[in-house]
Formats: structure tokens, sequence, C-alpha cells
């Protein structure tokens, strides 16, 4: 009898997995038919046929001559654009998140624990609510538009992510570490760089990660703090996909999603088991 | 002049106190164990010597020098953690190096140093080693080189044994022993373990909710404990307590109690009034079975190997002899036995304090 509903637990799951898979992979397929079609099969309305004659003609459209806005060069700048404001405001919030957690959890200065408090309410704050006060404030010191303008503002919403996942890091380390070190002579710079930082790779790579896509994948800051010049990627395919004169191209709107969408499923694809690891790494250390 | 001076140390956290007017003195050269019950403040006291722990007041002197308010680094002392605690993404020999590079220490003088506590602490094949392809007797080895290589006059360790098993822990327990000796080296030792603070230290300070309840050579403490606390903490199987009363007859002191008449001819008891309520402390091996004046039944018999564990019923109260015959015992018999009162020790009923 066990065994029997065991199985039949095991089906249902199954089940539920295909289920989940289909929904995701089902639009996936679509785009990417879509995508390798010409507009006049396109217009046929057959959604889920394979491409007669499929051709990346869309895919070239996208990249270099689909018009966002007015300039009509695709999305290769947004995505110069995406990269120069990803890899900054990576580095600097992964190194600041570790420093901070590194500090809250182990040298705990007094009102530490406050900070932390703050921070984490800060989490829970919509963007949008400091939307105005940043922009003014930014303003004020010139940086609206510019490249250390738009990297400050993902820095500073990355804090409290980055200081936790840090913070929760090193406070599961066993103290003695940190006491040894500081035996050993090693003082705040010494110990954080040789023995915590060499420690951190599995967290240093799910921060990476976490970074990178919540940066790539971004709208709204990019859109209000990097200006018109330095637009990043998410932007230029709204812009794309809104542009409302000559024909909708379709499948050049499929082409350009998937250019958009494709540099955080390529980090998800190169680093997700670095990523369980760094999730579980507290859990399973000894 | 490498001596460990410790006055008047109160630590607290919050508002609770963990260590109250603390004053205790390691001589240069001494090997001072540190023993108590979990919790009972002595890994924080070792952490206060290290600068790890933050003082409320008081001092602590090494070699003669206050360091109350100095850092770990500036104290000159090598330590040896409970979990070890080595580098995990360092070699074998960068974990012994590490603080001799941290403090720029010339190339050549690190190469000797890590050389020398390798060989003595059987180390050099390991040398090339992360500490996770180690076992735990090689990593506990390795937590005491790099403690060694600092060359300071002044160790503390920190339960360092705890995480092996038995019989290792008996042979690092030697090692550690000889070390000492050749070292020569003023030592403080954490430990909630009687038979390693008994086989290593030169003195043991025993210490129960943040007070320190004795100090002395191992022969004292266990001898001669300061209170029924000490007493009862030390020796495996414990010392019985027997509740009763002082009786003077013709100048001659008796302990009645739990159905035995014990005199005390042996005992300086002229200050205890007659009539007073103590409690008598005797050891188990103090307790002779087969012959004396006293009978009582056998409860239980616990087979050691080389010797047992008896239990007698005394008037209800139980009384555990420790010998190393090997008559059988029937349960419920009734066998006569004696109690050594040379080696009895009494106790105040409410302080708990020897008399």
């Amino acid at each position: 009898m066990r065994r029997a509903s065991a199985s039949v637990g095991r089906i249902v799951l199954h089940a539920l997995v295909v289920l989940a898979a289909l929904g995701v992979l089902l639009p996936l397929y679509v785009m990417i038919v879509t995508s390798l079609k010409s507009m006049d099969e396109i217009r046929s309305g057959a959604l889920f046929a394979l491409p007669q004659a499929p051709s990346l003609a869309a895919w070239k459209d996208a990249w270099s001559h689909a018009c966002t806005g007015l300039a009509c060069d695709g999305l290769h700048a947004g995505f110069a654009n995406s990269l120069w404001i990803a890899v900054p405001s990576t580095l600097v919030a992964v190194a600041l998140g570790a420093l901070n957690g590194y500090v809250l959890a182990l040298w705990r200065p007094r009102g530490s624990n406050l900070l932390f408090g703050l921070l984490m309410i800060g989490a829970f704050i919509p963007v949008q609510v400091m939307m105005y006060p940043l922009v003014r404030a930014l303003g004020a010191v010139g940086l609206v538009g510019s490249l250390p303008g738009i990297v400050v503002v993902h820095v500073i919403f990355s804090m409290p992510l980055m200081t936790l996942l840090f913070r929760n890091y090193y406070a599961a380390l066993p103290v003695e570490l940190f006491n040894a070190a500081r035996i050993d002579g090693a003082g705040f710079w010494t110990t954080w760089t040789l023995v915590l930082l060499p420690m951190s790779a599995p967290m240093l790579a799910v921060a990476a990660i976490m970074q990178v896509t919540g940066v790539w994948n971004d709208y709204l800051l990019g859109l209000v703090f990097a200006g018109h010049e330095l637009a990043p990627m998410t932007v230029q395919l709204n812009n794309l996909i809104n542009t409302t004169t000559g024909t909708r191209n379709y499948g050049v709107d499929m082409a350009a999603t998937l250019l958009t969408s494709l540099v955080p499923l390529l980090v998800y694809f190169a680093s997700g088991r670095w990523f369980v690891r760094g999730i579980t790494a507290g859990a399973l250390r000894g | 002049m490498s001596g460990i001076r410790i006055e008047d140390l109160t630590v607290s956290i919050g508002a609770r106190p963990i260590l109250q007017a603390l004053s205790l003195e390691a001589h240069e050269g001494e090997f001072l164990v540190l023993l108590g019950p979990s919790g009972c403040g002595k890994s924080t006291l070792l952490g206060a010597v290290a600068g790890l722990v933050p003082v409320t007041s008081g001092r602590v002197l090494i070699g003669g020098e206050d360091v109350t308010d100095k850092d770990p680094a500036e104290r000159h002392i090598g330590m040896v953690f409970q979990s070890y605690a080595l580098y995990p993404t360092m070699t074998v020999e960068r974990n012994l190096s590490f603080g001799l590079r941290v403090r720029r220490t010339p190339r050549a003088e690190i190469e000797r140093r890590v050389r020398a506590a390798a060989e003595l602490l059987q180390l050099t094949p390991l040398l090339g080693r992360r500490p996770a392809a180690l076992s735990g007797g090689q990593r506990q080895r390795v937590a005491i080189g790099r403690a060694l290589v600092r060359e300071a006059r002044v160790y503390l360790l920190d339960e360092p044994l705890s995480n092996l098993d038995a019989s290792l822990r008996a042979t690092l327990r030697r090692e550690l022993k000889l070390l000492h000796r050749r070292l020569g080296a003023t030592m403080i030792y954490v430990t909630h373990d009687q038979v390693e603070a008994l086989t290593l230290a030169t003195r043991i300070a025993v210490l129960d909710e943040g007070v320190l309840q004795q100090v002395g050579t191992p022969d004292e403490v266990y001898r001669r404990p300061a209170n029924r606390f000490v007493a009862g903490f030390l020796g495996s199987p414990g010392m019985n307590f027997i509740d009763g009363r002082i009786a003077r007859r013709d100048g001659c002191a008796t302990f009645t109690g739990a159905g035995l008449e014990v005199p005390l001819d042996a005992l300086d008891v002229t200050t205890v009034p007659d009539g007073c309520a103590v409690t008598l402390g005797i050891r188990p091996e103090h307790v002779a079975l087969g012959s004396g004046p006293y009978a009582a039944a056998v409860r239980l018999v616990e087979p050691m190997g080389a010797t047992r564990i008896i239990t007698l019923d005394c008037d209800g109260t139980p009384l555990v002899s420790l010998e190393p015959g090997e008559r059988p015992y029937a349960d419920g018999e009734r066998i006569p036995f004696s109690l050594d009162a040379r080696h009895a020790s009494l106790f105040d009923v409410s302080t708990g304090a020897r008399i």
C-alpha cells in the first residue's frame, strides 16, 4: 500500500513539474520560432508552427537596424551601455556588501545592530518611494545622467541584500577563526582580505550573480538615472517595441527581447552550480 | 618574567556578570589549568587574558606588563582554540607562517621557525596539505604549531583536546605535557575534563559560576577540596557525601549519620561545636569492603575492568566504593566495610565550605 501511494505521489509530483516547465517553455518556444519567421509567415497566425524558412534576419535587425526612438541602429548600443553599468555596479556592490557584512558580523561596533535593522527596513521600502528625493539629491551634485550616477544608484539599492548575504555568511563562521587571526596579529584589512575573502568564494559568486542579473534586468532606475546616452538595453528594448512608425515586426520584437535576456540567462546557465552551492554553504559547511 | 597575573577581574555581558572580582596568578613556566563545568566562565577568563573578551574592571598583566587595554596581537601570546580554527584556504605551511607573515618577519626566520615547529610536531610531511585533508589529531597539532611559531613565552589553550576521540586525546595529552616540559613556557589551559586537569596541571584553578573556588596543586585540590563543589567536581566516581552531626565524647569527636559512627581522631575538628550539622565527604577509594566496623547491603555492581564500582545502601544513603576485588556480590547481600577517616573531608552543611 505504501509503495502504491508513494508512486502515486511521484506521478503527481512529476506531472506538476512538467506543467510548470511547460508554463515557462511554451512562451519561450513561441518567441524563438517567431523570431525566426518572416512577417508573412507570422501574419498567417500559426503561432506554434515551426518556421518554414528559418532566418536570422530579425535578429540582425534587432541588433543593428531597428529603431529605438529617433535612432535606428538597433540594440547594440544598449548592450554596451548595460555592460558599462553592470560591471562596476556589481564589483562595487559586492565589495561593499562583503565589507559591511564583515564589520556587522565580526567587529560589531556600537550600534551595528541598529544599523543593520535600518538597512533591512530599507530593503522593504519600494524603490519608487525614494526615486524623487534621489533624483533631487543626485541632481544637486550633478550626477544624474552619468555613469557614476547610475552606478551609485544601483550600489545604494543593492546594499541591504548584499550586506544581508555576507553578514549571514560571516556570522555562520566559527568566531574562533576571526579570533585566531587577531591573535596572529592580522588587523582589520588583513583579516578580511587574507582570511575571510578567500573563504567567501561561494558567497561572492552568489552575490555577483544576483547583482549582475538585477542590474541587467533593471528598467526603472536606468530610465530615470542613466540618461539618454547611457540608456541600458532594457530601456532601448522598451523604446524599440513601443516605436510606432512603420509596420510592427513581431519577429524583431521577439529577437530583441531574447537578446536582452541573454546575459542573465547565460549567467545562470554558467554558474547555477555555484549559485546553489553558495546559497546552501552556511548549512552544509563542515 | 612571563607569568600572568589577573587582578580583581570582572567581566559582564550586559548586566550579567560572567566573572566576579577574580584574582589569579600563573607563575612563570607554570601549567595552570582552569577547570569547571561548562558556563562557569573559564573560557571567558582565557578570552580576557588573550584580549578577545572586553574587561569590565580589573587588570591583566603578562610578564609584569599591564596589557588590559592592549590588542590581542600586542600581547605576545600563542593561542590554541577548541575548534582548531585553522585557516581553511591555506596549506599547513601557510597556516603556521600566517602570523609571522602578517608581522613581516624576515623570510629566512619564518622558514626556520616553521621547520622547527613542523619537526617538533611531526608535521613536516603534511606542510603542503589543506586542513580539510588532515585528521583531527593532525589538525590539532597544526593548531598547536601555529601557536608555537610565535615563540611566545605565554600560551593559552582553550579545550584543545575536547574534539578528539578518547585514545587520541590520551596520546596528545602526553605529548602536550612533554612539550610543556621542553618549552618551559607559561601555559593556561582551559578544560572541563578533570582527567586532563589532574594529569597536566602544575596547579589547578577550579571555577564555578564565575567565582574561583580553589587554586592548588592537583593533589591539594583532589585530597583537600576547599568546598563541596570542588569535592564533587573532581573524582570519578564522585565523592560520597553523608549528612550527619558531630558528637563529642571525652574529647573525641565522632561523626554520626546514615547509621554510621565514624571516629574523627585523624581530623582537626576542635573548632566544631558538639551537635553541629556537617557533611562528611569520603572518596570511593577510601571505602574498603570485606571487613570493618560497618555493614550495608549491596545495591549495584559496575565492573570497570581493573576495578569495580560498588554502590551500598546505608540506611537510604547511597555509598559508593571503588575496589579492585573479584569476589562476587549478590544483590542485597550485607557486607562489612570500613571507612578511612584520615582521608575524609568535613563540609559546613549550609555554606559547603571545608571545615
